[in-house]
């Protein structure tokens, strides 16, 4: 039993690390990067403060203040960059191998669908999450560094506000094009269709903001939460109730397409 | 395998600097203003907060009576400095009655404090901090990454030449 569930796991281990090596290639990975870089560096905040005394407490706030207006929106102004990015690392992870012929190669292999599906989904998670997290922290510790006053406390947090954001946006994002990737078998249009359902979503987020919290319009409210906790020193799971809607929906696509690929997907 | 690391390391630090300086080339094509009034009714002294840019920075201020007004910057390693050794050292100081337009020229990124100081309770100064130009702190830091990053490209292909094809 051990022996058959360690060569399982070793094989989902290859299959992911296969996965993350094709997605992570010139010039896919480079090119996202570059947008992503580019839009969060050009963002500079105005911060300015009227102090009563000259105290180390107002040095601290000042500057944890100045972080959250920076990192503030980033991720949601970021959302149809990430919409499309994963609408065409899905379409070369897919729909591109479906139409060359090759994912009938790799259903053909003595390996489980489960396992493949969720090498893919991973694979493809893992790199866009890692893309979207590092170019914002990475923006907004250039955009913030003061060489006299570091403080770690408030980077760190702040820095898990952005991670607890491009988790659930990912999340979402991927969990749809990995699923209407594997659903339409049409080379090109899975790609044009889960970018504008993503953008439809946007809307639909926009609409619907005064009723339910859905991504990306939800993330402003998560952040709202986020500072008031950090201020006050009081967490609480109150504080990620925002995102809780779109991570369930992010949870039935993700089932959608693992029910689908496991059981009704047919490889001619 | 480390040929390969070696070549990615090189394109991502290459990337990095190309999309630092276009983003920064984006962000420098707007000014900066920071535009505030500090009055003197329950304290001699206003302090004002401000995160600024390693941009070329001008000050300009204006009180609306003729009565005496001074007034120090400092950074946030002088406000330390302040707070622990109670010893005031300043990047510029001035004293006015009138109108004041100043150059900073280039500043350091990170905490500024503006202090002003008046005995007429009365007086009001409107201030306003521009900050233009190019930040050349990130543009040196996207050269240094764009050399270090085509160092490697080119050191991985001496690496990959050696390697695999014996020289040749």
């Amino acid at each position: 039993m051990n022996k058959h569930f360690r060569t399982g796991f070793e094989r989902f281990l290859t299959l992911l690390f296969r996965e993350i090596k094709d997605l992570g290639r010139f010039p896919y990975f480079e090119s996202i990067l570059f947008i992503l870089i580019f839009q969060t560096i050009s963002k500079t905040g105005v911060h300015f403060e009227i102090w009563r005394s000259l105290e180390e407490s107002n040095l601290t706030q000042f500057t944890s203040i100045n972080y959250f207006q920076y990192l503030n929106g980033q991720i949601s102004g970021l959302y149809l960059i990430i919409a499309l990015s994963s609408s065409i690392l899905s379409y070369l992870s897919i729909s591109y191998r479906r139409d060359i012929g090759f994912m009938k190669t790799e259903f053909s292999f003595p390996i489980s669908r489960i396992v493949i599906y969720l090498a893919k989904f991973l694979g493809h998670f893992l790199i866009l999450f890692l893309l979207v997290f590092t170019s914002v922290s990475l923006s907004s510790c250039i955009r913030n560094f003061d060489p006299a006053f570091v403080p770690l406390n408030e980077l760190i947090l702040y820095l898990f506000m952005v991670f607890t954001e491009a988790f659930s946006t990912v999340f979402l994002v991927t969990s749809i094009t990995v699923f209407l990737s594997f659903l339409v078998k049409k080379p090109i249009l899975p790609l044009v269709i889960s970018f504008l359902l993503l953008y439809v979503f946007q809307m639909i987020s926009f609409q619907l903001r005064n009723s339910i919290l859905l991504l990306p319009f939800s993330l402003g409210s998560f952040e709202e939460r986020f500072f008031m906790a950090t201020m006050q020193g009081t967490f609480s799971l109150f504080v990620f109730e925002p995102l809780l809607p779109s991570i369930l929906f992010s949870l039935v696509a993700f089932f959608f397409g693992y029910y689908f690929v496991v059981r009704r997907m047919q490889i001619p | 395998m480390i040929v390969k690391i070696i070549k990615k390391l090189g394109m991502l630090s290459a990337t990095l600097s190309l999309a630092i300086v276009l983003g920064c080339w984006f962000s420098d094509l707007n000014s900066l203003y920071y535009t505030g009034a500090a009055s003197f009714t329950e304290s001699n002294s206003s302090f004002y907060a401000v995160f600024l840019y390693n941009r070329e920075t001008r000050i300009m201020m204006d009180p609306i009576k003729s009565s005496n007004v001074e007034s120090i910057m400092m950074n946030s390693e002088q406000i330390r400095k302040f707070l622990s050794q109670s010893s005031t050292s300043y990047i510029a100081r001035f004293s006015f009655n009138k109108g004041l337009n100043k150059t900073l020229g280039s500043l350091n990124q990170g905490i500024y404090v503006l202090v002003f100081n008046s005995s007429d309770k009365n007086q009001v100064v409107n201030f306003q901090l521009v900050q233009k130009g190019v930040e050349y702190d990130l543009i040196i830091l996207s050269i240094v990454l764009f050399i270090f990053g085509v160092s490697l490209i080119v050191l991985s292909s001496i690496m990959f030449r050696k390697l695999f094809t014996g020289g040749r």
